[in-house]
């Protein structure tokens, strides 16, 4: 094959890549969330505030979904289709099975029959909400250690339960509600109601005026020989006000507060204020135009609105409440770079896997184009989230995956570009898709751009101390990797070694000590840090001591090395123990609960970290015990 | 014989094994700490020559673990120790460690630890310290009270004597309890201590009975008195027409200067009652200096050695009560000197065995 045929059919396949990657970005940067032969896509737009932060209600709706049911998308619409059927329309939303409950018990014990796929409709759980709220009441009476997986189930069920029914009562004041029904004929001439007709709040508000002079005639009175009309107009006020009291402070909180604009209200909130006029052609106004063009299918009439509420509720405001415009972290919403990213590692690990044992020459160009490729979106990713949060690249638990994933890439790269032909494209690609699938797994927590608890609140050693942390658990991490491929081919290879595998043992040397010294410059951040913000350098705090252990075990593993104590396999079983060390502080100090890292604070991963803690031990000893056979026979036997 | 011992003392093996017995013992206090809180962790290993443990087994502390690893470091230094150009990054990582160790123990001796719980408006000249005790002694003659003296309870033990030459008061200690419930018809008159067996967690409670004779003013004896720091208010003895008060407080740490609280402010994320931030303005003043300072999380103040912090902050129904946090250390720069030599060290050394590695692969 000529040089040209082979630089022809690596253009072809890398244009061909190319081609399928624009392709995905430009079909998602352009998707039409389209429900009732509408597309909700504007609505996305509009800003909730949740937790301190001001998002866009597109991520809202994503983290709602994820919360709920741990997934994407529900029965093929997206998460903002789906929040908008709740919102506007959620008697055909109350079927759709987005509740996710795990332990089949849970479902038995509220008299619904277990499904394989683990997800439930909101008619259904709600049908048992008595039983979960006995259960529940009783849970939480005693200590949340003692709370058994079920009680958890039972606990959060509810909780999402209660979430949904506030989406899901974003509009019931326009619903017909017989508790308002008017029962005296009197009245109801005088309300211009008809008599035992049920009315929506809204339809009250509409008399208000009337029901505010009747009320001041009561008031007159002082309360002394009502007329039944009058008792029943006091009834109504009192339910009114009651109604509206429940209502006004729940979620989702998109309209600031005229008086205190820090303050955010729902829809119910102000809805009160029609009452007065004051709020004539407004939010609330808006908000129900949408809804009916929505519920008859007018796009224009649905966009224009929404464009209006929009317009009217946040540009007055966007300066001096910060507002930024939301369509960046729409585009990173529906473009889900990690997850992009994550897919494309995970082709390239499958291609540098090809490449390493040397089936198919061409699969090291792609891999390696694919790895470069992967590391620009995965780069764009992080920009994106510092541009849209205004904050360092590392601020919680899910970033530092994000940016250690990252960092382990790049360290791939670098040793690919120092000739360790192959191997270095094959950690770049394995690091990068688990730990950006590990971060996949902390989204359902909700959301993963978070507001910053006071004692983190310092962009400068926020920078520092995570970054070179991370940058340390990267090289400690690449170093462990690295190591079980070069024990592998020990025990593959039956042989000597050759001058490959000892380049790649150098590799895994040079990255541990990479490891080591950011580890060291990351701690040493850290205590400065501690000794700015708490007055002490060092605090045996659960977290530096993690971070001291994988010190003090590089420590142990260098002189031990220059002192000639550990050998090939003792360097390479070394930098396992090392991973294992890291992921040890990095998940599993969490797991104690104690100490002042609070910030990462989650059981999420418990078990995984266990599994992988057992699964190296094994990989150790059995390693250890099949090296000590194969070197036996290459010994007995000679070449 | 000396060469002998020296290569002993210096083998590499030792540090390994207390590298790893370090670990270990890490490992060990990160779990007591699980169990029964910084403070016992601290006290049993991390800041410990021995401990005991499964009954009767003794386990050597982290400082006895340090103290060998420091030997073996000088041992080994003093042995292959020649100087040169490549060995520069070795010398100063090992240097750095040695400061390291050495400036950390002596600097946990000077280290001073208090803290400051002010109302908006209050000002004090003293910080308490949170689990030192001390006995303190006053008199009141003709509406006057006089300080006669104080004395840290930690270390008094039955039988000794405490000497006020000035004020002619002898005290007697005759009983001591470094925990203990008191016992009295009412929380202000406590008439007996019970022991108690000592907190891991540090939260005790001492007692002391003691004896006090006044050899001035025509003499007089308080044959018994109960001082228990569980009661707020001081024991009163009357010895003439003088009054003498004797109390068990928290330590006490005085301050160079006044500190006033002028504003304690708590911003939360907007929609939320999570805090954004906190901060405290206060003024400091004494004869020669008179400053506002805002303190805030990430944001101490420093005065000479001493360091304020903002660490808390709590409601006492309508008004916000604001905790700073006072750290008198003379030593502050020596972890950041020796870690500062000790990254230059590693960066010097593996920068020039990455360069020589790089060159040798091309």
């Amino acid at each position: 094959m000529g040089y040209w045929d082979l630089k022809k059919k690596l253009s072809i396949i890398a244009a061909l890549i190319l081609a399928v990657v624009l392709g995905y970005v430009s079909s998602v940067a352009g998707t039409h969330e389209k429900t009732r032969g509408l597309s909700v896509e504007k609505l996305g737009e509009i800003i909730v505030l949740e937790n301190g932060r001001k998002k866009p209600l597109d991520t809202y709706a994503r983290n709602k979904l994820m919360q709920f049911s741990g997934r994407q998308k529900v029965a093929g619409a997206s998460a903002l289709e789906w929040i908008s059927s709740v919102m506007f329309h959620p008697q055909s939303a109350d079927d759709d099975l987005v509740f996710i409950v795990n332990n089949p018990d849970v479902a038995n014990a509220l008299g619904i029959l277990p499904r394989a796929k683990r997800r439930y409709s909101f008619r259904e759980l709600y049908g048992a909400i008595n039983r979960i709220e006995d259960i529940a009441q009783k849970t939480v009476q005693t200590s949340s250690s003692e709370w058994t997986s079920f009680e958890r189930e039972i606990l959060q069920t509810r909780n999402n339960l209660e979430e949904y029914l506030f989406l899901r009562s974003t509009f019931s004041f326009l619903d017909p509600q017989e508790y308002l029904a008017i029962t005296d004929s009197v009245l109801a001439e005088q309300l211009g109601i008809p008599m035992h007709f049920s009315p929506s709040y809204f339809n009250l508000l509409s008399s208000s005026k009337k029901i505010a002079e009747g009320m001041r005639e009561i008031q007159r009175k002082g309360g002394d020989s009502l007329s039944p009309g009058e008792s029943v107009l006091l009834e109504l006020a009192k339910r009114m006000y009651e109604i509206e009291n429940d209502m006004k402070s729940n979620p989702p909180h998109i309209i600031p507060l005229e008086t205190s604009p820090e303050r955010w209200g729902s829809l119910w909130g102000y809805v009160g204020k029609l009452r007065t006029g004051a709020l004539n052609d407004s939010s609330v106004n808006m908000m129900i135009k949408a809804r009916d063009a929505y519920l008859n299918g007018y796009q224009s009439a649905f966009d224009n609105a929404i464009d209006h509420f929009i317009r009217c509720t946040y540009l007055p405001v966007s300066k001096s409440l910060s507002i930024s415009r939301p369509q960046l972290e729409i585009l990173y919403n529906r473009i889900n770079p990690f997850l992009f990213t994550k897919i494309i590692y995970g082709i390239a690990f499958l291609l540098s896997l090809l490449a390493v044992s040397s089936l198919w020459k061409r699969a090291y160009s792609v891999g390696l184009f694919l790895i470069i490729l992967g590391v620009v979106l995965h780069t764009s990713g992080i920009i994106a989230r510092m541009i849209i949060m205004h904050h360092p690249p590392v601020t919680n638990l899910y970033e530092t995956f994000i940016f250690t994933a990252w960092a382990s890439v790049v360290l791939g790269i670098i040793l690919e570009s120092i000739k360790i032909r192959s191997f270095g494209i094959l950690l770049s690609a394995l690091t990068g898709f688990l730990f950006l699938h590990i971060a996949g797994r902390y989204t359902k927590d909700g959301d993963t751009l978070g507001m910053l608890s006071a004692v983190l609140d310092s962009s400068f050693w926020l920078t520092t101390h995570i970054v070179t942390i991370s940058l340390g658990y990267a090289g400690h991490v690449g170093a462990g990797f690295m190591a079980h491929v070069y024990m592998l081919i020990a025990l593959i290879k039956k042989r000597s070694v050759d001058d490959n595998q000892e380049k790649l043992l150098s590799a895994i040397y040079g990255m541990f000590v990479f490891g080591f010294i950011f580890t060291i410059i990351g701690t040493v951040f850290g205590g400065m840090w501690a000794d700015q913000a708490w007055g002490r350098f060092w605090g045996w705090d659960p977290k530096e001591n993690g971070a001291l252990l994988i010190i003090l075990w590089g420590v142990a593993f260098l002189h031990g090395k220059s002192g000639r104590l550990a050998g090939r396999y003792g360097i390479a079983a070394g930098a396992v123990i090392g991973m294992m060390l890291v992921m040890l502080t990095w998940v599993g100090v969490n797991l104690l609960g104690i100490g002042l890292h609070s910030y990462g604070f989650t059981s999420v991963g418990a078990h995984y970290l266990f599994l992988y803690l057992a699964f190296e031990i094994v990989f150790l000893v059995s390693f250890a015990f099949l090296i000590k056979k194969t070197e036996k026979k290459s010994v007995s036997v000679p070449s | 014989m000396f060469k002998k011992v020296l290569r002993t003392a210096a083998s590499i093996k030792i540090t390994i094994t207390c590298v790893l017995a370090l670990f270990l013992l890490v490992v060990w206090g990160t779990f007591y700490q699980v169990d029964y809180g910084i403070y016992a962790a601290q006290k049993h290993i991390f800041a410990s020559w021995f401990f005991i443990e499964f009954g009767f087994i003794p386990f050597p502390g982290i400082k006895t673990v340090i103290t060998l690893l420091t030997i073996n470091l000088l041992a080994s230094s003093l042995r292959v120790f020649n100087f040169n150009f490549r060995k520069t990054g070795i010398f100063l990582i090992h240097l750095g460690v040695i400061i390291l160790i050495a400036g950390s123990g002596f600097a946990a001796s000077l280290v001073n630890e208090s803290t400051v719980s002010l109302l908006e408006g209050e000002n004090t000249s003293v910080a308490t310290k949170q689990y030192d005790w001390e006995i303190a002694f006053f008199r009141k003659s003709k509406g006057i009270i006089t300080n006669i003296g104080r004395k840290n309870v930690s270390g008094l033990k039955k039988g000794d004597n405490l000497e006020f030459k000035d004020y002619g008061i002898n005290i007697n200690i005759l009983e001591f309890y470094a925990n203990c419930t008191g016992y009295g018809t009412n929380p202000h008159t406590i008439e007996s201590l019970l022991s108690k067996p000592p907190e891991k967690n540090g939260r005790n409670f001492p007692g002391v009975v003691v004896n006090i004779q006044n050899k001035l003013n025509g003499g007089g004896e308080v044959p018994r008195m109960i001082l228990f720091s569980g009661s707020e208010a001081p024991a009163i003895f009357a010895f003439g027409s003088d009054t003498l008060m004797g109390i068990l407080q928290q330590a006490q740490v005085l301050l160079p200067f006044t500190v006033k609280l002028e504003k304690f402010t708590k911003i939360d994320h907007p929609g939320t009652r999570e805090a954004k931030s906190y901060q405290s303005l206060i003024t400091i003043s004494n004869n020669t200096i008179n400053r506002e300072a805002l303190i805030s999380m990430n944001r101490p103040f420093r005065y000479k050695t001493i360091t304020f912090y903002q660490t808390g902050f709590s409601q006492q129904g309508e008004a916000m009560s604001s905790t700073l946090s006072v750290v008198d250390n003379p030593m502050r720069f020596v972890p950041y000197l020796s870690s500062i030599i000790v990254i230059l060290g590693l960066l010097y050394h593996y920068i020039l065995s990455f360069y020589t590695y790089i060159k040798k692969v091309k």
